[in-house]
């Protein structure tokens, strides 16, 4: 009767049972080994993309923001603007290896465990940090020469390290969360909505710093992390309205209304309202530009509030998510 | 006439119409609109961090000031302002209520103002620019070399744009537009949020909602009788399995719904699959296990004085004693209910087989952990007490008792359970031991009965007990299903207004739109536009003047 989880099967018994039981466990070994490798390449893309800009080691040209001639518009940078070659090979080869263990972890946990690989706080992280690394190297193909990736391999690194003191082992799902496809979609397009606002957040850092008095000269204006901020609020908030939908669908079947006032979607209403609030003052003259900023780093405050503060310390309807 | 009569408008009209232009504009803006979402969302983060109070106490004065007893403790007396402000019920206070209202009205007085004018750009767009919006040098006004404008149009239409030319005075014009209506998207997601709040309203003021708490094989009726039409809920069957916690780990009933006596549906629903008839849905919102199908018969005439299912909902703690002869033979391996208290030590009178004297057990609780008492009044030798902590064994006489574990059962008191002996006594109360024990061993299922002797009777299942002229029949462990059925109208305005929202913002934000003015002659080809915050026009320019450069000048 029990809809039992694979693992659960193993110990039943049968024949064959114990050889799936071994492939089950490699396959969640494999996917811990594979998060490893992400920390370790994470760490060295984090290196990579810093020590050149500390030491000074490397003479960068400056970016070059308007080859066209005068009066002609003027297009975008061109790719590896800001730095050589040689610098964006190394920086970009290790986030690339992150990204790929870090699906490789995913998936073979999903393996392992019989289900999609987004179930628990452990499962939510990895792929909050998956969906963080790809977001990074859309917007980086889609707003070259920019070295967001400054600001957005430590954050991944961060998310890492916060995985890895998460407990890790799989565990039964409680039953509300079994066989449902709206939920799944919920949680993907949440993962999704937080990756592409995490890269916002990196954006606003470095506006915010390239704003100051202490701005990095190898890196471009604040402008340029503005629009890179704006472009990923653009991607993120429509992801945030639709994750909380399917969210507010699923809790209609599963809890028997589609708003409760939980401590979780609650805290994601106000995150989508803070990104509302930064897409209304953004187009104020006033407040553009390092105002602005400052608000897309306070409503990146409501997502880490939802995603940790949440499941870590407020109990709610959410709490089996929690780690 | 109506141009006399506006011009003699009345001051009061007049100051009334400024009023209310002031007012628009004030609602329209986006600074109000920034302001409200930000005061929401503050109020939003006070009801997640400050205590609220809970639900079923909202409704209850006496549960309420309960509840505010407790928070006046940890913040005196700035729990009565925080109270008064509506901070502890933050979600259903007035401010909740205006901000929420405000910003509906902000949105329709924004859509208001903005639409005419985006409805206009839309469909009557301006398509010839002056020269010199063109012919300037300012940023954003692209020049290439000389266009074929036929090659440049193909070029445009090939970018899914909609592409209009014309000549005058030797110069090609052309105006392109890309996805014009994206521009009242904006619209479908303002507007979503209005239906939304209208939904939220509905659902406040019309949701019908019930729960329900049916034995398997029972039914109970939705509406209260005479409400036409009827409906009954009817569990034919409940399954599921709880943690060591006593968590539901799953759970899975068959249901039929009747309505004035025929079955309209038959179901299976588990915690994530609710069964809906007629824009009821109806849910499975939790299983119980401790159930117990319990009858009553009087044996000098026959007649059933009692057949119930009874949810055991509350708990007792029972000790697990086993009792064995010097031989190690085990006389008695029991979880004991408790008949009756002694000295503040509840406790119950247990025959031994084999052991003439019955012997009282009780529990203590002393500062060291539970203690099991072992009683047995009588003269002299004959009389045995000794205390046995929890997990451990003593000797008394020829026997030894040992304190297997403690057991909490579930257990609930049954007042009117037919009982021997006059009324007014100790009211009896059942308890379900069994399942697993402290120890980790499976046990059959027993029901302990208090309250109907002197002795609590102990009855497996389908086991009998007479005590004085009534038969105690324990006929079986019946699982429980709590359901919700609920009917919400408001539901329907959510879905649509949440598929608004999305599809509003992705079209708003996703849609490359783009407008594009070009003019090009033997002197070269210029070209601006217009396209969403950050859109890189550049790009498009330089493909589209690439394109059309290739057939040559015209």
């Amino acid at each position: 009767m029990r809809n039992l989880s694979r693992r659960e099967k193993v110990v039943i018994g049968g024949r064959e049972r114990p050889s799936l039981a071994n492939r089950e466990d490699q396959l969640e070994r494999l996917s811990l080994a594979a998060f490893w490798v992400s920390v370790a390449s994470c760490a060295f893309a984090t290196a990579t993309a810093w020590v050149p800009l500390l030491s000074g080691a490397l003479h960068l040209p400056r970016p070059r923001l308007a080859t066209a001639p005068a009066g002609v518009w003027p297009s975008s940078p061109p790719r590896g603007a800001g730095t050589t070659a040689a610098a964006r090979r190394w920086s970009a080869l290790p986030s690339w290896i992150t990204l790929g263990a870090l699906l490789v972890s995913l998936g073979a946990r999903g393996f392992a465990a019989g289900r999609p690989p987004l179930a628990d706080l452990w499962e939510f992280t990895v792929a909050f940090a998956a969906a963080v690394s790809a977001f990074q190297h859309f917007f980086e193909r889609r707003t070259p020469g920019t070295n967001a990736n400054v600001a957005l391999q430590p954050l991944v690194l961060l998310l890492l390290v916060a995985a890895a003191l998460l407990p890790s082992r799989i565990e039964p799902l409680s039953p509300a969360l079994r066989s449902s496809d709206i939920l799944v979609a919920h949680v993907a397009v949440m993962v999704a909505a937080y990756g592409a606002l995490t890269v916002s957040f990196g954006a606003a850092l470095l506006q915010l710093l390239q704003d100051s008095a202490c701005r990095c000269s190898r890196l471009p204006a604040a402008r340029r992390f503005d629009e890179i901020g704006y472009r990923a609020v653009v991607v993120g908030f429509p992801l945030l309205a639709l994750g909380i939908a399917l969210g507010a669908y699923w809790a209609s079947t599963a809890w028997g209304r589609y708003w409760s006032w939980d401590p979780k979607e609650t805290s994601s209403l106000v995150t989508w309202l803070a990104y509302g609030v930064y897409f209304h003052v953004h187009s104020l003259r006033r407040w553009s530009g390092r105002r602005s900023a400052v608000v897309l780093v306070a409503a990146y405050g409501c997502v880490l509030f939802s995603y940790f503060a949440i499941n870590l310390w407020v109990t709610g309807l959410h709490s089996y998510a929690g780690g | 006439m109506a141009t006399m009569r506006s011009a003699f408008r009345s001051p009061v009209s007049m100051r009334t119409r400024f009023f209310v232009d002031e007012l628009m504009r004030v609602l329209a803006s986006v600074r109000l609109a920034a302001a409200l979402a930000a005061g929401l969302g503050l109020l939003a983060l006070a009801g997640i961090l400050l205590p609220q109070l809970p639900g079923a106490a909202r409704s209850d004065p006496v549960a309420s000031a309960q509840w505010l007893d407790g928070q006046r403790g940890a913040l005196g007396p700035a729990a009565d302002w925080m109270y008064r402000l509506g901070l502890y019920d933050v979600f259903h206070s007035a401010w909740m209520a205006a901000s929420f209202g405000l910003l509906a009205l902000s949105v329709v007085a924004c859509t208001g103002r903005r639409f005419a004018p985006t409805w206009r750009n839309v469909v009557h767009p301006v398509k010839a620019v002056p020269e010199s919006f063109l012919l300037s040098s300012r940023p954003g006004v692209f020049r290439g070399p000389a266009a074929d404008p036929v090659a440049l149009e193909r070029a445009m239409r090939r970018r899914h744009f909609h592409v209009e030319r014309w000549s005058a005075n030797g110069v090609e014009w052309l105006f392109a537009d890309r996805y014009p209506w994206a521009q009242l998207a904006t619209f479908v997601s303002h507007a979503a949020i209005v239906l939304l709040l209208a939904g939220a309203l509905v659902t406040h003021f019309g949701a019908f909602t019930t729960r329900l708490f049916v034995a398997e094989g029972a039914s109970a009726p939705v509406f209260p009788i005479g409400h036409a039409p009827a409906m009954n809920v009817t569990v034919a069957s409940a399954a599921g399995s709880l943690d060591a916690h006593g968590r539901s780990l799953d759970a899975r009933s068959e249901i039929s719904v009747t309505t004035n006596g025929r079955t309209a549906k038959t179901c299976t629903i588990t915690a994530s699959q609710p069964c809906t008839w007629d824009g009821y849905r109806i849910r499975q919102a939790f299983f119980y296990s401790a159930g117990v199908d319990l009858q009553v018969r009087d044996t000098s005439d026959g007649r059933i004085l009692f057949r119930q299912a009874v949810a055991l909902t509350a708990s007792r703690e029972a000790p697990h004693v086993v009792v064995s002869d010097a031989g190690g033979r085990v006389l008695l391996d029991q979880v004991v209910a408790f008949t009756g208290s002694v000295d503040g030590v509840d406790g119950a009178l247990l025959a031994i087989p084999g052991d003439t004297a019955p012997v009282w057990v009780g529990l203590a609780h002393p500062a060291d952990g539970p203690a099991l008492i072992v009683f047995q009044p009588g003269d002299g030798s004959q009389q045995r007490s000794l205390t046995v902590p929890l997990h451990a064994s003593a000797p008394a006489g020829d026997l030894r008792f040992e304190f297997a574990g403690l057991e909490t059962t579930p257990a609930a008191e049954l007042p009117g359970l037919p009982a021997p002996g006059p009324e007014g006594g100790i009211p009896p109360v059942a308890q379900l031991a069994g399942g697993r024990l402290s120890d980790g061993s499976a046990a059959p299922p027993v029901l302990l009965l208090s309250g109907v002797g002197n002795r609590a009777v102990a009855l497996h299942e389908g086991e009998r007990a007479v005590v004085g002229n009534l038969e105690y029949q324990f006929v079986g462990q019946k699982p429980f299903v709590g359901l919700e059925v609920r009917k919400d109208r408001g539901e329907p305005l959510i879905w649509i207004g949440s598929a608004m929202l999305v599809l509003g913002l992705a079209a708003t934000l996703w849609i490359p739109r783009r407008r594009i003015w070009a003019r090009t002659d033997g002197d070269g080809l210029q070209m601006a536009g217009m396209a969403p915050k950050f859109a890189d026009l550049g790009p498009e320019f330089e493909a589209l003047a690439a394109e059309s450069a290739t057939a040559g000048p015209p």
